[in-house]
């Protein structure tokens, strides 16, 4: 018996020391669409903001699938002949492979794919799929017999010609329906663009913008449970009349009152922050709460954003992605959903000032229990190569969460910084249920990345849950998770719509490090609270509200 | 019969040997040196250690040719009475003589160093320089000869034939029509200027002016007059000289450039430029010319005018630090930092200036060359450890970089050089409080002094310790100063609303808002 312990003991000291690394698998998985955006010469601000990814497990059978929105091309635009591009939804094979399944599905999008969100509107069961576009919007209803309608015009949720970005979906009136919040990022002609030249650190560039265009208009729309929604954006208080340009948003409940609140990453403008006021209405409280601006009072280039409770102190926090030259922000949420930049006491800012940051998560990629960071990085002016330090194609990178709120950079142990790339939207999620998070990473004019996690499910026990609400919206969109295993408590929520343009798993998946027994709690939109204790670590549970 | 056979003693007692040097001296005053070379003798075995003695003995035997006796007798008062200035200088007399100009410049160089007036070391160190064929330092040694004999006409003689052997046709031809002005000068007027030089030597400067007031209104002898007064810390009375010699004279170089050159120094460097313009047209080899031109320009911020003679003067002088460093601050001024990299990189090799490698710092900055602006900083600190703007500047580039740990100690040194420095203690400050240290940043903030930045880190270090009533104080003082700044009107607006004031948080970003979108 002591043997057998003092065996068990050596082992799991073992394997918490193997070192977790990434691999890319894309092409092994088939998945090699290339993602086109633009032309390689990047002449306008169109062309250099990529596009999304959507883990969703579409067909029910318990596998994350996966979709990849694609852009275009202006000439693809102004001769409105049939689209050459499409968006790519991959089947799950179950073995490590993927099966695209676009045309089968009817999920190809149109025009100038941007972002995507997975999210089930209609509480059928069946995940549906939003994706969002230069120009009009698409939602895609789940037939939940392997295919796809489109049912934008019916919806409402179209959004007319302008360039809409990293929508989300909540229940934020807690009615039992997904709403959706779609952030418009600026106006662009697409059939006389302006040709512009302006100068980027002595670097002559076209790719010029945000500044010098006019914003577009962000959008609230209620669901009415009928499959339609109503635009109540003015209402709602989310008028967005100083026309910021809205790159993402990100719903939570920021300040533990039962109620998601919102925060929307507008680029090169303050920081949008909307406080549910219960009511249908909110206040935009981004400065009050010390969320617009970054630490020095400054606009941030906000593009990705993760949310995610990094220390464990049951209050979501909130990292911003940004330009060339600028850290990244980590706002801590000091509580009460006021919040304080401290980026580089976290050791996130250091490793990040020299890279253009998009796509963001927080996910616990080594099973330790304490959530890590991810960003997908590239340039957005091909024009820097070779003329200043700073580059085009760019290495991601995995900041590990070292405990008592500190990050240390592992993209090198990793192998995450392997390859370089221009980055954009990506999306974590277990897509070969062996326990350890994986993640996928759209490369602007190039093929995807697959990056399977190699270590993560030897690393650390783990337990993944997969909610249903029943009086909350059937997704369980805002449902809160407190997790407890040796001692320690975690939390998550589950999210439709975060990072850049993307979606990830929404299964909650919790690392555990040594610890085995599990309790949970969770706190289902609209106050209900259910609490399972001794729950088996190791394995998926999927819990339906009772 | 005692008392009278002690007084034949007494009157028959050997003499001491201060009076022995009494008796020497004024036979040295009447230039009867082989009078006084016994006397001298006979002190010194008296009083073998007494410098006077010995000084003046090695004197009347230089005077008397005796040169080895000399020597010895000069090295003798060097050890026993440093520096003996004028002990050196004759030493360096004697080497010249027997054509050891190497020991010639030894000797003279610390005399000429000294600033002090020592006969004319000034002039003996250019002749030994210009035996050891260093036509520059010759160069340099003469035109300080002539700053103290400015009628002298043989120094600019001398002067003419080191730039005709140097190539420099123009200068010279300059240097030799002054020579021959010079030397028709009045001798009244030689004397007016020598006496001149004499009454301000001594402190007597209201005798001096008195007596300048009879000079002729000749440009020659005014520029002469003028470099005198100039010397003496009389810069009105200077000035005064040069506008009229240049008045009468538009021609005169050495009118035009004195005149540009003292209004430079009165701080009037906008009405400097045209008499220095003038000079540099009529004598475009002169490199003092430029490089005045060039400051001039520099210093009323007319940073494109500057770059022509500033490039000139380095051509001719590219080592120089002081010179580099203005012409980098010209191109940096004008947006060319590209141009100002290969002149300041020269110039980062001098060892003894900062100011090289502190703007090559500006400059790689300036080209988005960061990283190798940082190891310009580091190089910086290594090589002057003892200036505070080294330190300062690595500490500044580290934080350009993000990296606030390491600019810590760097600000630290800078502060530890330079204590109280504001710059330095609000730039520790910040990274303190980027560490997540806010209490010990909030001294440092608070000894940034009253400035926008402090207050804001203040605030923001206040907040995140919780000091919310502390933080309101400090915005809402620096708001009494700085209503228009949008930062203070956020930091307040979060201060309220974490102090449950709704109403106030949104009126304070309503304004922030407002003063953004102008």
């Amino acid at each position: 018996m002591i043997r057998r312990l003092a065996a068990l003991v050596f082992a799991v000291s073992l394997t918490a020391q193997m070192p977790v690394t990434f691999r890319d698998v894309a092409t092994r998985a088939r998945v090699t669409d290339v993602i086109v955006s633009g032309g390689a010469v990047k002449n306008y601000v169109l062309e250099v903001n990529g596009s999304g990814v959507c883990w969703f497990d579409f067909d029910n059978d318990g596998w994350m699938d996966l979709y990849l929105v694609n852009g275009s091309t202006l000439a693809q635009l102004k001769s409105k002949a049939p689209a050459r591009t499409s968006n790519h939804l991959y089947r799950n094979n179950r073995d490590g492979t993927f099966t695209d399944v676009t045309a089968k599905t009817g999920t190809g999008g149109r025009g100038w794919g941007f972002g995507c969100v997975a999210a089930d509107y209609d509480n059928d069961g069946h995940t549906d799929l939003l994706v969002t576009n230069f120009g009009p919007n698409v939602l895609y209803r789940n037939r939940g017999d392997g295919t796809f309608a489109d049912v934008t015009a019916k919806a409402g949720i179209a959004g007319g010609s302008v360039w809409h970005a990293g929508a989300a979906f909540a229940d934020y009136d807690l009615d039992g329906n997904l709403d959706l919040f779609v952030p418009g990022y600026l106006e662009f002609d697409a059939a006389n663009p302006e040709f512009k030249t302006c100068e980027y650190r002595g670097v002559k560039v076209h790719a010029c913008g945000p500044l010098g265009y006019k914003g577009a208009p962000d959008a609230l729309y209620r669901n009415n449970g009928d499959g339609t929604f109503t635009d109540v954006t003015a209402r709602s208080g989310m008028l967005d009349t100083k026309l910021y340009f809205g790159f993402q948003a990100v719903w939570d409940d920021f300040d533990n009152d039962g109620w998601p609140d919102l925060f929307v990453g507008n680029d090169s403008n303050p920081n949008y922050f909307y406080r549910n006021k219960h009511d249908g209405t909110f206040e935009e409280s981004g400065i009050a709460a010390g969320l617009a601006f970054s630490a020095d009072g400054k606009e941030m280039s906000s593009m990705g954003i993760a949310v995610g409770d990094y220390d464990g102190d049951g209050w979501m926090d909130v990292f911003v992605t940004t330009f060339a030259s600028d850290n990244y922000v980590l706002f801590h949420n000091d509580g009460k959903g006021f919040f304080s930049d401290i980026s580089f006491a976290a050791g996130v800012g250091e490793p990040t000032v020299p890279y253009l940051g998009w796509a963001a998560f927080f996910f616990d990629y080594d099973n330790d229990g304490r959530p890590d960071l991810f960003c997908a990085n590239g340039h957005v002016y091909p024009e820097v190569d070779g003329a200043i330090r700073e580059t085009f194609r760019q290495p991601l990178q995995l900041l590990r969460n070292a405990g008592k709120g500190s990050y240390v950079d592992q993209s090198a142990p990793t192998g995450v910084n392997a390859l370089k790339q221009s980055a954009r939207g990506a999306a974590y999620a277990d897509f070969d249920n062996d326990g350890d998070l994986d993640f996928a990473v759209s490369v602007m004019d190039g093929k995807p990345l697959l990056l399977e996690n190699q270590g993560g499910n030897r690393a650390g026990g783990w337990i993944r849950l997969k909610l249903e609400g029943t009086k909350a919206n059937r997704m369980a969109v805002g449902a809160r998770v407190k997790l407890t295993a040796g001692g320690v408590a975690q939390y998550a929520t589950v999210r439709a719509g975060e990072s850049y343009l993307s979606s990830n798993d929404v299964r909650l998946h919790f690392g555990l490090g040594a610890a085995r027994a599990v309790d949970v709690e969770i706190q289902w939109p609209g106050g209900a609270t259910e609490t399972f204790k001794g729950l088996e670590a190791m394995r998926e549970h999927t819990i339906r509200q009772r | 019969m005692l008392p009278a056979l002690f007084l034949v003693f007494a009157l028959q007692s050997p003499p001491r040997a201060a009076d022995l040097l009494r008796e020497a001296e004024a036979s040295i005053q009447a230039e009867q040196f082989s009078t006084a070379e016994p006397l001298l003798q006979r002190a010194v075995r008296l009083a073998p250690s007494n410098a006077a003695a010995l000084y003046r003995l090695g004197y009347t035997e230089y005077r008397l040719r005796k040169l080895a006796p000399a020597r010895a007798h000069f090295q003798a008062v060097v050890r026993l009475a440093p520096p003996a200035l004028n002990a050196r200088y004759f030493l360096g007399r004697i080497a010249m003589l027997e054509n050891n100009a190497k020991e010639a410049a030894a000797w003279l160089e610390p005399v000429a160093a000294s600033g002090e007036s020592i006969y004319d070391a000034d002039s003996q160190l250019a002749a030994a320089y210009a035996a050891l064929g260093a036509a520059p330092k010759a160069i340099a040694a003469l035109q300080r000869a002539i700053a103290r004999a400015p009628w002298d006409g043989a120094l600019y003689y001398r002067l003419g034939q080191l730039r005709q052997k140097a190539g420099d046709a123009e200068l010279a031809k300059e240097a030799f029509d002054t020579a021959t002005r010079l030397n028709a000068a009045s001798r009244e007027d030689v004397e007016t200027l020598m006496r001149t030089a004499a009454l301000l030597g001594e402190g007597k400067p209201r005798e001096a002016l008195a007596l300048g007031a009879n000079i002729q209104e000749r440009p020659d002898t005014l520029v002469a007059l003028g470099v005198l007064y100039g010397n003496a810390a009389l810069p009105a009375e200077a000035l005064r000289l040069f506008e009229r010699a240049e008045a009468l004279d538009q021609t005169s170089f050495q009118a035009r450039f004195n005149h540009g050159l003292a209004l430079l120094r009165a701080g009037r460097a906008s009405d400097a430029l045209a008499p220095l313009t003038a000079a540099l047209e009529l004598l475009p080899q002169s490199q003092e010319a430029a490089m005045t031109l060039g400051l001039a320009a520099v210093m009323c911020r007319r940073y494109e005018g500057a770059i022509a003679p500033l490039e000139m003067a380095r051509q001719r002088d590219p080592a120089n630090p002081k010179l580099a460093a203005l012409l980098a601050t010209a191109y940096l001024r004008t947006g060319d930092a590209k141009s100002a990299l290969p002149v300041l990189k020269q110039a980062s090799e001098s060892t003894s200036d900062p100011a090289p490698l502190l703007l090559l710092v500006e400059a790689l900055n300036a080209t988005e060359a960061t990283t190798e602006a940082l190891d310009a900083a580091r190089l910086a600190q290594r090589r002057f450890p003892a200036i505070p703007q080294t330190h300062m500047a690595a500490a500044q580039q580290l934080v350009r970089l993000g990296r606030y740990q390491e600019a810590r100690p760097a600000f630290e040194q800078t502060l530890k050089l330079s204590p109280g420095q504001p710059e330095a203690e609000l730039g520790l400050a910040d990274a303190l409080q980027k560490a997540g240290q806010h209490q010990a940043a909030l001294a440092h903030y608070r000894a940034a002094g009253a400035q926008l930045a402090a207050s804001l880190g203040l605030a923001r270090s206040l907040i995140a310790l919780r000091q919310l009533d502390e933080a309101r104080a400090v915005l809402e003082a620096e708001l009494g100063r700085n209503r228009q700044d949008a930062a203070l009107h956020q930091e307040l607006s979060r201060v309220y609303a974490r102090l449950g004031l709704g109403d106030l948080a949104a009126e304070q970003t309503r304004l922030a808002e407002q003063l953004r979108a102008r």
